[in-house]
C-alpha cells in the first residue's frame, strides 16, 4: 500500500513559533536542506510526534520537548496530508490546549483516541500506555525513520520492530496467523521457569515436591526404623523369655553344685595328710637353717684365728720399729739441748749489746731535751714580757675608754649648742662700747666693762654707770628668751654628760679618744708579737708542754743515772745475727726432736694396741671355753646333717604319696564348678534385667503408636511420590515443549529471513561492487558480511560502513514491508554524514533505486552532496522560514 | 441364644487418598468410620439383645496403635454392656508385647470385655455357652490352631462356640497356600455349635455352622460383600444355628476401568458416575483417546463426580489427547505450533509417551489461555 506524504505543516512547535508549511512533497526522493539550526530535525521530530504521541499526552517532559520556547499556553499543532493506497488522507494533532486528533483516509474518519490508534495500527507501532512514546514501542516507523546520528544503530531499532516486522514478513509467506508461537513460547518458558531453572535445577513447586518427597521418605525410614526396633525388641523379648523358661526348667546349676560338693569332700579327706607334710617341710626348712647357722659359726672362728696369727706377726715388726725410734729420740734430745744452750748465750750477748745501745740513745735524747727546754723557756719569757706590757696597756686603756655612743651624743649636744649660739648671736642685741680710759661701767652679770669691747646680749642687762645710774637693756625678739633657755638646757646636758664621762669638757673627750686609739694600737702590736711567738698556742699550754718536757727530762736523766752498764761486747747487729743463727738451730733441733718423739710414741701406741688386741683375741679364741664351744659346734653340725638327710627322705616320700592323689586337679575342679555356677547366675541375672529393660522399652515405643505412624508415613510417601511424579511430568513436558518449539521457531525464522536476505543482497551488490556478498542474519538483522569465504562481523566494520549498512538494511525492510502492503516512508535525518565521496556515490545509486519504490525524505545541511541524487523535490528550509 | 459375629475391625487403618482441589482430606473420615461402625455394632447388639459379641480377630490393624486409638475403641464399645469376646488375629497377634498387653496396662477395659489371648476354653454359663478360642500368638503359623478343639471338653448344657482367625483350606479362593489354616469341617469334628471366623473381609458361609462375618466397614477395593455383621441364633446346643447378615458399614469401595473413545463413552461414564454418592470411594482407570473438547468435558465430568463422591481417584494417564483438525483450526495455532502439535502426536503414538501426551495437553491449554486472554 503505497504511502506518499504530500504536506507537513507545523505550528507552535519547538523552534517554529509561527507556522511552517512544507508543501509539494512527492513520491521518490525529497531533499529538505538548510544550514544548521534551520529546523530540519525539528521537522523530523514533528513528523514523529504526529504519529507516535497521543494527542492527550501532556507530561512536563513532553511539554518541554515540543512546546516553543518562551511561549506560554502554546498549543503545538501538526498537520499532514498524504496519499495512502491511492486515497487522499490527512492527519492532524493539537496538543496541550484543547488537544485533539483527527484522521481521514478517503471517506473514513477517526478522531481523538481513535485517530491515535488507527495511525498506530496502520503504520505498525504501539502507543505508549501513558506518557511519552518510547523507542520500545515505535515499531516500524521507529526503524524506518532514522533520527539524526542513529543510522548505524540498527540492532535496537530492529528489536523494537520485531513483532510487526515478523507479522508482515509472515504475510509475505502467506502465514496469516498471529505469533509464530512467540507468545506461547514465552508462556511455556515462564511456566518451565517456575519448575526448573535455566541450568536444569529444580525450583518452585517441583523443588518443593522433591523436598516433600525426601522428607516423607526420611519420615518413613524413621518410622520403619522405630517399627523395626519394636519388632526386634519383641523378638528379643520372646527369645529372652524362652531362654529364661528353659533355664528355670532345666536348672543346670543343680548338677554342677553336686559335682562341686563331691570335689570339696575329696579335698577335705586329703587335709590331714596335707597338714603333716606341711609340718615336715617346715621342720626340714628349720634344720637347713640351723645347719647353715652352724657352718657360719665355724667359719667365723677359723677366720678370727687366722687374723690373730697375722696380728702376732705384725707385733714383732712394730717392736723393732719402736726400738729404732727410741734411739733416734735420744740423739735428737742431745742435739736440742746443745742448741738451746747456744741460743741462751747468744741472747745474753744480744741483751747486753741492746743495753749499751739504749744507754747511748738515752744520753742523746737527754741532750736534745735540754736544748729544747732552753728554747722553749726563752720563748715563754718573751711572751710573758709581752703579756705584762699588754696588761699595763689594758689598764691604761681602761682608764681612757669612753663609750663611743656617749661621745657621739656629746658631739651632737655640742653641735646643737653651737647652732643655738649662732642663732642667739644673730638675734642678740649687740653692745659695743668704747669707754674712755679709766672709766668703767658695771654691768650686772658681765662684770665691769672697760676700754673697748662688745657684748651680745641674750638676756636683759643692767648697766650701772656710776653716777649716772643704771641702764637696763633688754634684748628684743621673741626667741631670745627661748634660745637662751635652750642654750642653758644644752649647757646643762653637756655638763651632765661630761661629768658622767669623767671629763672636764667636750674637748677632753676628744683627747681621750685619741689616747684610747694609741693604746689600742700598742696593745694590738703586743698581741700580734705574742701571737707570733706562741704560734697559735696559748701561753698556758706552752707552759704545760714545757713542764712535760721537764718531767721527761727528769725521767730520762733518772734512767740514765740508774741504768746498769754492760760490759763491752760485740755491737748490736753482730750480736743479733749470732742470736738468729742460734735461734734457728734451736728451733730445728726442737722440731727434729718432736718428730722423733711422735714417731717413737706412735710406735709405742701401735705396739700397745696390737698387744691389747692380741691379748683380747688370744684370751677369747684360745681359751678353754672357746675350744669347747668350737667342738660343740662341730658336733651339732654333724648331728643336724644326719637328721636332715632322714627328714628329706621322709618328705620326698610323703610328697610322692600326695601327688599320686592329684590334689591340684581337685582344686581346679572346685574352682571350675564355682565359676560355672557364677556364670549361670550371671546369665539368669542378665536375662531378668534384659527382660525388664525390653518390657520397659517396648512399653515406651508401643504407647507412641509406631505402627500407626509408620502406616501414615508410608501413605505420606505415596502421596508425595504422586505429587512429585505429577510435577516432574509437567516439568518434563514443558522442557520438551520449549525445546521443540524453540527449534521450530528457529527454522521458521530462517525461512522468514530468505526474502530479507534477497533484498539485502540486492542493495549490497550496488554498495560493494564485485563478487556477490553473503549476508549473515540473526534476529531479523544483518550481523555479518562474507565474501569469498571470509566473514566479517558487523561490529568490526567502520562507523561509516555500518551507517551505510544501517540505511541499506532499512531500505531492505521497506521493500519487504511494501511487499506485505505496509505503507512505507523513509526519513533520513543527516543519516549518511560519515560516508566518503566514493561511497556516497554508491549510496546515491541505492537511494535512487529505493526511491523508485518508496518515498524518502532526506534532511541534510549539505545539499551540494546530494544534488545529483535524483531528488524530485528540493526544499530549502532557510528560504521557507 | 443370640450372638453377634463380627471380625476384622482393622482399627488404626490409615488411608492415603490425595486431598481434592479444595484441600479436603478424605482420610480422617475413613479412619473415623471404623470407630463409628463399632458404635453401630454396639447399638445393634443392644437392640437385638444378643447374649454376646464375638470379634474373630484383627480388631486392630497393627500392634503399634496410639493409646488414644485404644481409648476411642473402648468408648465406641460402651453401647453394649453384655460380653464382648475379642480374639487376636494376624494383625494383632498376642505376641510377648502386643497391643493387648497395652490395653491391659492402660486398665481401661470394662469387665464385660474379654480378651481371648491364650488358647483354651472359657465358660460363660449365665450366657449358656463355652468358647473355644484359637488366638494367633504370632503373625503367621502353618499349624491349624483349632486342632485342639476336637478333643476339648466343655460342660454339658453349654453351647460350644469356636472362635478362630485364618483361612479355611479349600474354601476360599485365595486360601490354597495361606498361612493360619483352619481345617474345613472343624465345626463338625470339634462338635461346635458355631465356629466364628475372621480374616476374610466379606461375609461368607463356609458351612451351616461355620461363617466368616467379614469386616463391618470396608477398607479396600475388593468387592466380596463387606460391611456386614452376622446375627447368629441358636435355639439349643446341638440345634442348627440361624445366621443372617445385616449391613452396618457406611462406605462402599469401588474399582473400575473404562475405555473412553468418543463422546458416547463419555456420556456413559457420566451416567455411571452419577450413581455414586458421598459414601462411595471410587478408583477409576481411564484409557482411550479424546479430542480437545472431549478432554475438557472429561475434566468437567470428573470434577462433578469428585465433588459428590467421598473419594474419586481417577487415573487418566492412559488416555491420549488426539486433537482433530477442527481442534487445531479452532485454536488458530500457527504453522510453527501446528507442526509442534503434529510432532507431539507422533511422539505419543508408539509407546504412548506420557511426557508427549502431557506436553500436548499443556500446549493446548496454553494456546487456549492466550486466546481467551486468561
Amino acid at each position: 500500500m503505497s504511502f506518499v506524504l504530500r504536506r507537513l505543516r507545523v505550528e507552535a512547535f519547538r523552534r517554529f513559533a509561527t507556522a511552517v508549511d512544507i508543501v509539494g512533497l512527492g513520491s521518490g526522493l525529497n531533499l529538505i536542506h538548510g544550514p544548521n539550526e534551520a529546523g530540519k530535525s525539528t521537522l523530523a521530530q514533528a513528523l514523529r510526534t504526529l504519529f507516535f504521541e497521543r494527542h492527550s499526552s501532556k507530561g512536563a517532559a513532553f511539554v518541554a520537548a515540543i512546546a516553543p520556547q518562551g511561549v506560554h499556553g502554546a498549543a503545538p499543532r501538526i498537520d499532514a496530508e498524504f496519499e495512502l493506497g491511492g486515497q487522499d488522507g490527512a492527519a492532524a494533532k493539537v496538543f496541550f490546549h484543547k488537544p485533539r486528533a483527527e484522521l481521514r483516509i478517503g471517506s473514513e474518519r477517526w478522531d481523538a483516541d481513535g485517530a491515535d490508534e488507527e495511525l498506530a495500527r496502520r503504520f505498525g507501532f504501539a502507543l505508549a500506555l501513558r506518557g511519552q512514546s518510547r523507542a520500545e514501542t515505535q515499531g516500524i516507523p521507529g526503524l524506518l525513520w532514522i533520527e539524526q546520528g542513529t543510522g548505524a544503530e540498527l540492532a535496537s531499532a530492529v528489536e523494537h520492530a520485531t513483532a510487526p516486522l515478523e507479522e508482515r514478513l509472515r504475510s509475505i509467506l502467506g502465514d496469516l496467523s498471529g505469533s509464530a508461537g512467540g507468545g506461547v513460547a514465552a508462556f511455556l518458558q515462564a511456566e518451565l521457569g517456575r519448575l526448573r531453572t535455566g541450568t536444569g535445577k529444580s525450583t518452585g513447586v517441583l523443588a518443593a515436591a522433591e523436598r516433600a518427597f525426601a522428607e516423607a521418605e526420611a519420615e518413613r525410614s524413621r518410622c520403619a526404623a522405630a517399627a523395626d526396633e519394636h519388632r526386634e525388641l519383641s523378638d528379643r523379648l520372646v527369645r529372652s523369655l524362652a531362654e529364661r523358661d528353659r533355664l528355670e526348667l532345666e536348672k543346670p546349676w543343680l548338677t554342677i553344685e553336686a559335682d562341686r560338693r563331691r570335689a570339696e569332700e575329696a579335698r577335705s579327706a586329703l587335709e590331714p595328710q596335707r597338714q603333716k607334710l606341711a609340718a615336715e617341710r617346715r621342720h626340714l626348712l628349720e634344720l637347713e637353717a640351723k645347719i647353715a647357722g652352724l657352718r657360719r659359726q665355724i667359719a667365723q672362728r677359723e677366720r678370727e684365728l687366722a687374723e690373730l696369727a697375722g696380728q702376732r706377726e705384725a707385733a714383732a715388726g712394730i717392736a723393732q720399729r719402736h726400738r729404732t725410734a727410741t734411739a733416734a729420740l735420744t740423739a735428737a734430745d742431745a742435739r736440742a739441748s746443745a742448741a738451746r744452750a747456744a741460743r741462751d748465750a747468744a741472747r745474753t750477748t744480744c741483751s747486753e749489746a741492746e743495753l749499751r745501745e739504749q744507754h747511748a740513745r738515752a744520753s742523746r735524747e737527754l741532750a736534745r731535751l735540754d736544748a729544747d727546754l732552753a728554747r722553749e723557756q726563752a720563748l715563754l719569757d718573751k711572751a710573758a714580757a709581752h703579756g705584762e706590757a699588754m696588761a699595763s696597756l689594758g689598764a691604761s686603756l681602761g682608764q681612757v675608754r669612753i663609750a663611743p655612743a656617749r661621745v657621739a651624743k656629746l658631739a651632737e649636744l655640742v653641735q646643737a649648742r653651737q647652732a643655738n649660739r649662732v642663732q642667739r648671736e644673730a638675734t642678740a642685741t649687740r653692745i659695743q662700747y668704747r669707754l674712755a680710759a679709766g672709766r668703767h661701767i658695771e654691768a650686772a652679770g658681765l662684770g665691769v666693762l672697760e676700754g673697748e669691747g662688745n657684748h651680745l646680749l641674750t638676756a636683759p642687762l643692767t648697766l650701772c654707770i656710776e653716777g649716772v645710774g643704771e641702764i637696763e637693756i633688754t634684748p628684743g625678739g621673741g626667741d631670745t628668751a627661748r634660745l637662751a633657755d635652750e642654750a642653758r638646757r644644752l649647757d646643762a646636758a653637756i655638763a651632765a654628760l661630761c661629768s658622767e664621762l669623767g671629763i672636764a669638757d667636750p674637748a677632753a673627750a676628744e683627747a681621750r679618744q685619741v689616747r684610747q686609739r694609741e693604746l689600742e694600737q700598742q696593745l694590738a702590736l703586743h698581741e700580734a708579737q705574742r701571737e707570733a711567738l706562741l704560734g697559735g698556742a696559748d701561753e698556758d699550754s706552752l707552759r704545760l708542754r714545757l713542764a712535760g718536757m721537764q718531767g721527761q727530762r727528769r725521767e730520762l736523766a733518772g734512767r740514765v743515772e740508774t741504768q746498769p752498764t754492760a760490759p763491752d761486747g760485740p755491737e748490736l747487729p753482730a750480736a743479733r745475727r749470732l742470736l738468729a743463727d742460734a735461734e734457728l738451730e734451736a728451733t730445728t733441733a726442737a722440731e727434729a726432736l718432736e718428730t722423733q718423739r711422735s714417731a717413737a710414741s706412735a710406735a709405742e701406741l701401735e705396739r700397745e694396741r696390737l698387744a691389747a688386741a692380741i691379748a683380747a683375741s688370744g684370751a677369747r679364741l684360745e681359751g678353754e671355753e672357746a675350744g669347747a664351744t668350737a667342738l660343740a659346734a662341730s658336733e651339732a653340725l654333724a648331728d643336724a646333717l644326719a637328721r636332715r638327710d632322714v627328714l628329706a627322705a621322709d618328705v620326698a616320700t610323703a610328697e610322692a604319696r600326695m601327688e599320686a592323689q592329684q590334689p591340684a586337679l581337685i582344686d581346679a575342679d572346685i574352682e571350675r564348678y564355682g565359676r560355672a555356677l557364677d556364670v549361670l547366675e550371671r546369665e539368669r541375672q542378665q536375662l531378668r534385667e534384659a527382660i525388664s529393660a525390653l518390657r520397659a522399652r517396648l512399653e515406651t515405643l508401643g504407647a507412641d503408636g509406631i505402627d500407626e505412624k509408620h502406616a501414615a508415613a508410608v501413605v505420606g510417601v505415596d502421596q508425595a511420590e504422586r505429587r512429585l511424579a505429577e510435577c516432574r511430568l509437567r516439568a518434563d513436558a514443558l522442557a520438551l515443549l520449549t525445546s521443540r518449539l524453540e527449534a521450530r521457531r528457529e527454522a521458521f525464522t530462517q525461512r522468514l529471513y530468505a526474502p530479507l536476505r534477497e533484498r539485502l543482497a540486492h542493495y549490497l551488490a550496488i554498495l560493494f561492487p564485485g563478487p556477490a556478498l553473503a549476508v549473515g542474519i540473526d534476529a531479523l538483522r544483518p550481523t555479518a558480511l562474507a565474501r569469498d569465504g571470509c566473514e566479517l562481523a558487523l561490529e568490526a566494520l567502520s562507523h561509516g560502513t555500518r551507517e551505510q549498512l544501517g540505511v541499506v538494511a532499512r531500505f531492505a525492510y521497506a521493500d519487504l514491508l511494501a511487499m506485505a502492503g505496509q505503507p512505507t516512508l523513509l526519513v533520513l535525518d543527516d543519516a549518511l554524514v560519515h560516508s566518503d565521496g566514493e561511497r556516497r556515490q554508491q549510496m546515491k545509486r541505492i537511494l535512487h533505486d529505493a526511491a523508485t519504490r518508496h518515498q524518502v525524505l532526506l534532511f541534510t545541511c549539505h545539499p551540494e552532496h546530494w544534488r545529483d541524487a535524483g531528488a524530485r523535490v528540493m526544499i530549502d528550509l532557510a528560504r521557507l522560514a | 441364644m443370640k450372638w453377634l459375629h463380627t471380625a476384622d475391625w482393622q482399627i488404626g487403618r490409615i488411608h492415603g487418598f490425595a486431598s481434592d482441589g479444595d484441600g479436603r482430606d478424605p482420610n480422617p473420615a475413613l479412619a473415623a468410620a471404623r470407630f463409628e461402625v463399632v458404635e453401630r455394632l454396639a447399638a445393634l447388639a443392644r437392640g437385638e439383645a444378643v447374649d454376646a459379641v464375638f470379634v474373630a480377630g484383627d480388631v486392630f490393624d497393627q500392634q503399634g496403635v496410639a493409646d488414644t486409638t485404644l481409648r476411642r475403641l473402648v468408648n465406641a464399645m460402651q453401647g453394649f454392656e453384655g460380653p464382648w469376646l475379642l480374639l487376636p488375629g494376624n494383625h494383632d497377634a498376642a505376641l510377648a508385647d502386643s497391643v493387648w498387653k497395652r490395653l491391659q496396662r492402660l486398665a481401661i477395659l470394662p469387665a464385660n470385655v474379654h480378651l481371648l489371648l491364650e488358647p483354651g476354653v472359657r465358660e460363660f454359663p449365665e450366657a449358656g455357652f463355652a468358647v473355644l478360642a484359637a488366638p494367633l500368638v504370632q503373625r503367621h503359623t502353618r499349624d491349624d490352631l483349632t486342632a485342639w478343639f476336637d478333643g476339648a471338653e466343655t460342660p454339658a448344657g453349654l453351647a460350644r462356640v469356636g472362635i478362630a482367625h485364618g483361612s479355611v483350606a479349600g474354601v476360599l479362593p485365595e486360601a490354597a497356600d495361606s498361612p493360619n489354616p483352619v481345617a474345613a469341617g472343624r465345626a463338625a469334628s470339634a462338635r461346635l455349635d458355631y465356629l466364628a471366623l475372621g480374616d476374610w473381609h466379606g461375609a461368607r458361609r463356609v458351612d451351616g455352622r461355620t461363617w466368616y462375618s467379614g469386616t463391618p466397614e470396608q477398607e479396600r477395593f475388593k468387592d466380596n460383600d463387606p460391611g456386614n455383621v452376622l446375627l447368629v441364633e441358636l435355639d439349643a446346643p446341638g440345634a442348627e444355628p440361624r445366621v443372617r447378615s445385616q449391613r452396618v458399614g457406611r462406605f462402599r469401595w469401588h474399582e473400575c476401568s473404562r475405555r473412553i473413545d468418543g463422546s458416547a463413552a463419555l456420556d456413559d461414564l457420566a451416567t455411571e458416575l452419577a450413581r455414586f454418592g458421598p459414601d462411595d470411594v471410587l478408583r477409576l482407570s481411564l484409557a482411550g483417546m479424546l479430542d480437545v473438547a472431549g478432554n475438557a468435558r472429561l475434566g468437567d465430568v470428573l470434577d462433578a463426580a469428585r465433588a459428590r463422591l467421598h473419594v474419586l481417584e481417577a487415573d487418566a494417564s492412559a488416555l491420549r489427547l488426539e486433537p482433530t483438525a477442527a481442534d487445531l483450526a479452532a485454536l488458530q495455532v500457527d504453522g510453527v505450533l501446528a507442526g509442534l502439535v503434529e510432532e507431539l502426536r507422533g511422539m505419543q503414538e508408539p509407546a504412548g509417551s506420557q511426557v508427549a501426551g502431557e506436553a500436548l495437553k499443556i500446549l493446548f491449554d496454553a494456546v487456549r489461555r492466550r486466546r481467551i486472554g486468561a
